[in-house]
C-alpha cells in the first residue's frame, strides 16, 4: 500500500495542471472586473518622459519600432503611449526596423490610429522605412549613411519626394533615437551612441531589461521603459491609462500567485528536509 | 585557394569597415567603407532566405515521398511559398496579406511566447528552492522585484518599488556591466582573430 | 460571441497552441507548421524589398559595381548543391568580416571604455555607488579570475588568494542578485503576453471582458 504524503511532501506536489488553471484563472477575473492598483513611477521610466518631454517642438527623431508579434502586448502600449507624448509636441518621427520584420505591420496599425487622431502628414511629419536585415551591420549603415540604406521608404515612394527623408544625411541630423524592441540597447550605444553621441531611448521588454539596466546605469541610455510595467507608468505619465494600465491588475494577481508557490515550495522543502526525506517537486 | 580566397575577402571587408571609423579621408570614410556595410546589409538579406532552402529541402523530400506528417510538410510548403509569392506579388502593403499576417503569424507567434506563461509560473514552484546561499539570494531578490514591480506589492508596502527599483539600479546593474565588460573583451579578441584569418570555424570544416 | 471571420480565425489559431497544454496533437501541430511557414515567408518578402531597394535599382541606374553583393548573396545558395559548396565561403566571410569589424570598434568604445570611464567616475560618497563598484569588480574577479584561485595555476601569495576569494563570494552574490531580478522580469514579460492572448480571447472573441 502506498504510504500516504504528510502535509509537507503535499504542499510540495501540487499538480501543475491545477497551478495553470488557477494562473489563468487569475489573469482573467481581474480583467472582468478591474481593481485599480496604484503605478509607482520608476527612474528609468521618469527619465524617458523626461527626455521625450525636453525635446524643443518640431525636432525630428528616430525611432526603431521593432516590434514583433511575440512582444507585442509589452511593446505597443509603450510605443502607443509614447507617440501620443511625441505627435502631441508635433515631433517628426522617422520609424525604422532594425530588429524585426514583423514592425512595419504594427507601425502602419499606428498610423491608421495615433498619427490619424493627430492629423500627422505622411512624408513631412511622419515617414516609414523598410526593413533592413543585418542588425547591428544594419543600424551601423544607417548611421552612417541614412539616404544610401533608404533610397525608398516602405511604400516604394522615393525618398527625394519626401520632405522629411530630405532633411536626413546621417544620425547626426536626429535629435534623438529611440528603439522598441525585444532586445536591449547595446547595438545603439555602440553604433549611434557612443560614436556620434546622440542622446538614446530605449524601450524593451522584460527579459531584456535587466541587461538594458547596466547601459542606463552608465548613463549611456537617457531612459530606459521596461516591459509592461513601464508602459502602464508612461500611459499614467501622459495622462492617457490604456491597454497597459489595464493589465497591471491581471499582471499584479499573477505575480503574487508566483510569490505564494514559491513560499509553498520552501516551506515544503524545509519541512521535508527537517524530516529527514527528500521534498522534491513533481 | 578554397581556403585562402574566404579570408582574403574576411580581412579586406574588416579592415575596410576598420579604416572607415579611423580615418576620416572619404575615399576610405565614405567611398569604402559606407558601401561594404551596405554591401553586408544586402548579402544579409540574401541570408534570410537560407532557412526557407533548407526548408524545402527537408519538407519537399517529406512530402514527395509520403512521409511521417507529410500533410503536414505540405501545408508548411503552402505558408512559405503562398505567402511568399503574394508578397512579392502585391507587396505587404496588400489587404490580404496584412489580414493573412494579423489571422495567422500574430496570434500564433504570440500564443507560443503566451505558453511560457503558464511554464513559468510552474517552473517558480518547482525550482525556487533555497538550497544554498546563493539560491537563497536569488529568490529573495526575485520575489522582491516581482512584487516591487506591480501595483499590489506596491499597494502592500509602498517602498517595494523604490526598493525594487534600488536592486535594479545598482547590485543588478553592476554585475550586467561586469558581463558587459567581460563579453566585450571576448568580442574584441575574437573580432581581431577572425579578421586576421587566425579563427575560422566560421568557414566549415574545410576551412579550418 | 464575435461573429467575425477575421476574429475567429486568431481565436482558433490560439486554441490550437493552447491545446498543447492539454497534449500534443494535430491541429497544434498543423498550426505550428503553418506559423513556421507564413513568418519565414514574411522575412523574405521584407528581405526582397532591401535587395531591389539597395542593390537592384542602383545597379539599374548605373551603379554597376553593386552586381558584387548581389553575386556574392546568390553565392550563398551554392552550399545546397554537391562540389560547390565552398563558393558560399567568400559571402560568409565578407559577412563575418564586417560584423565582426562594426562589434569589434562598438564593443571597445561602448562596452569596455564607456562601461568602465562611467564607473570610475562615480564618486565613492554614497553606499549606492560603493555597491556599484564593490558589485563590477567582484563580478569580474569572479569570472575572470576564480580558476587560477580554485585551480592555484598560478603562484599566488596568501593575501591575494584571499583577496581573489573574498571578490568571487561578492561577484556571485551580485550575479545571484541580477539573475533573481532577471527571473522576476522574465515571469513579467511572459504573462504580459499571456495576459494579451487571454485578453483577446474573452474580451474581443467571446465578449465576456468588458471592453
Amino acid at each position: 500500500m502506498k504510504p500516504s504524503l504528510s502535509f509537507a511532501e503535499r504542499l510540495g506536489r501540487i499538480d501543475v495542471r491545477v497551478i495553470h488553471f488557477l494562473v489563468a484563472l487569475l489573469i482573467l477575473l481581474p480583467l472582468i472586473r478591474p481593481v485599480g492598483l496604484p503605478t509607482q513611477i520608476s527612474e528609468g521610466t521618469q527619465k524617458a518622459y523626461d527626455t521625450f518631454d525636453a525635446l524643443p517642438p518640431g525636432s525630428t527623431i528616430l525611432i526603431d519600432y521593432s516590434i514583433g508579434a511575440a512582444c507585442a502586448p509589452e511593446l505597443e502600449p509603450q510605443a502607443t503611449a509614447w507617440m501620443h507624448h511625441l505627435m502631441a509636441k508635433r515631433t517628426k518621427i522617422v520609424l525604422t526596423f532594425v530588429y524585426s520584420a514583423e514592425g512595419p505591420i504594427f507601425a502602419q496599425k499606428m498610423l491608421d490610429t495615433v498619427a490619424k487622431e493627430y492629423n500627422y502628414e505622411y512624408g513631412k511629419e511622419i515617414v516609414m522605412t523598410p526593413y533592413r536585415a543585418g542588425q547591428e551591420t544594419a543600424l551601423a549603415a544607417i548611421a552612417r549613411d541614412f539616404q544610401g540604406v533608404f533610397p525608398q521608404d516602405y511604400y516604394g515612394a522615393d525618398s527625394s519626394t519626401l520632405p522629411l527623408m530630405q532633411e536626413i544625411q546621417d544620425i547626426n541630423d536626429f535629435a534623438l533615437v529611440a528603439h522598441l524592441a525585444n532586445f536591449g540597447p547595446d547595438i545603439y550605444v555602440r553604433q549611434i551612441g557612443a560614436p556620434y553621441g546622440v542622446p538614446i531611448v530605449c524601450g524593451t521588454t522584460g527579459v531584456c531589461s535587466p541587461l538594458a539596466q547596466a547601459y542606463f546605469a552608465s548613463g549611456q541610455i537617457q531612459g530606459l521603459v521596461a516591459a509592461l510595467g513601464g508602459a502602464a507608468e508612461y500611459e499614467v505619465l501622459v495622462g492617457k491609462p490604456g491597454p497597459a494600465a489595464a493589465m497591471m491588475d491581471a499582471q499584479s494577481s499573477t505575480h503574487l500567485f508566483a510569490v505564494i508557490l514559491v513560499v509553498l515550495c520552501n516551506i515544503s522543502y524545509f519541512l521535508t528536509r527537517k524530516s529527514g526525506q527528500a521534498g522534491q517537486g513533481r | 585557394m578554397r581556403k585562402e580566397v574566404p579570408l582574403i575577402v574576411t580581412f579586406i571587408a574588416g579592415a575596410g569597415i576598420m579604416a572607415g571609423f579611423f580615418l576620416q579621408a572619404p575615399l576610405v570614410k565614405v567611398s569604402l567603407s559606407a558601401n561594404l556595410l551596405n554591401w553586408a546589409v544586402i548579402i544579409s538579406a540574401f541570408a534570410l532566405a537560407l532557412g526557407a532552402g533548407n526548408l524545402t529541402r527537408l519538407h519537399g523530400l517529406n512530402l514527395s515521398r509520403r512521409g511521417k506528417n507529410w500533410a503536414l510538410s505540405g501545408l508548411l510548403l503552402l505558408g512559405l511559398w503562398g505567402f511568399f509569392l503574394l508578397g512579392l506579388v502585391k507587396g505587404p502593403t496588400y489587404s490580404s496579406y496584412t489580414y493573412i499576417f494579423n489571422a495567422v503569424l500574430v496570434p500564433g507567434s504570440a500564443t507560443v511566447m503566451a505558453l511560457n506563461g503558464f511554464y513559468i509560473i510552474s517552473a517558480c514552484y518547482r525550482t525556487f528552492r533555497m538550497r544554498s546561499w546563493q539560491a537563497t539570494l536569488m529568490v529573495l531578490t526575485a520575489v522582491v522585484v516581482a512584487l516591487g514591480r506591480v501595483g499590489i506589492g506596491q499597494a502592500m508596502w509602498p517602498a517595494l518599488g523604490p526598493i525594487s527599483d534600488w536592486i535594479n539600479r545598482y547590485p543588478n546593474a553592476s554585475a550586467m556591466r561586469g558581463i558587459v565588460i567581460g563579453a566585450a573583451l571576448g568580442t574584441v579578441s575574437l573580432g581581431i582573430r577572425v579578421i586576421l584569418g587566425i579563427e575560422r570555424g566560421h568557414l566549415g570544416a574545410e576551412g579550418g | 460571441m464575435s461573429t467575425q471571420l477575421s476574429v475567429w480565425l486568431p481565436a482558433l489559431v490560439t486554441l490550437a497552441i493552447f491545446s498543447l497544454l492539454y497534449r500534443e496533437n494535430i491541429y497544434y501541430r498543423a498550426v505550428e507548421h503553418l506559423l513556421v511557414g507564413v513568418g519565414l515567408a514574411h522575412s523574405m518578402v521584407m528581405g526582397y524589398k532591401s535587395i531591389v531597394d539597395m542593390a537592384v535599382n542602383p545597379m539599374l541606374q548605373g551603379k554597376w559595381y553593386m552586381i558584387v553583393p548581389i553575386l556574392l548573396g546568390f553565392s550563398l545558395y551554392l552550399r545546397w548543391f554537391k562540389g560547390l559548396g565552398f563558393y558560399s565561403r567568400s559571402a560568409v566571410g565578407f559577412l563575418m568580416g564586417v560584423g565582426t569589424a562594426v562589434g569589434l570598434k562598438g564593443a571597445l568604445q561602448a562596452d569596455l571604455f564607456g562601461q568602465i570611464i562611467s564607473t570610475a567616475k562615480l564618486p565613492l560618497t554614497n553606499m549606492s555607488n560603493v555597491v556599484m563598484v564593490v558589485g563590477l569588480v567582484g563580478t569580474l574577479m569572479h569570472f575572470l579570475f576564480i580558476t587560477t584561485a580554485q585551480t592555484g595555476e598560478a603562484p599566488m601569495n596568501p593575501l591575494s588568494r584571499v583577496l581573489l576569494w573574498i571578490g568571487s563570494y561578492v561577484g556571485r552574490g551580485m550575479i545571484m542578485v541580477a539573475l533573481g531580478s532577471a527571473f522576476a522580469y522574465t515571469i513579467m514579460a511572459r504573462i504580459s503576453v499571456l495576459i494579451g492572448r487571454i485578453q483577446f480571447l474573452f474580451r474581443d472573441w467571446i465578449y465576456l471582458i468588458p471592453k
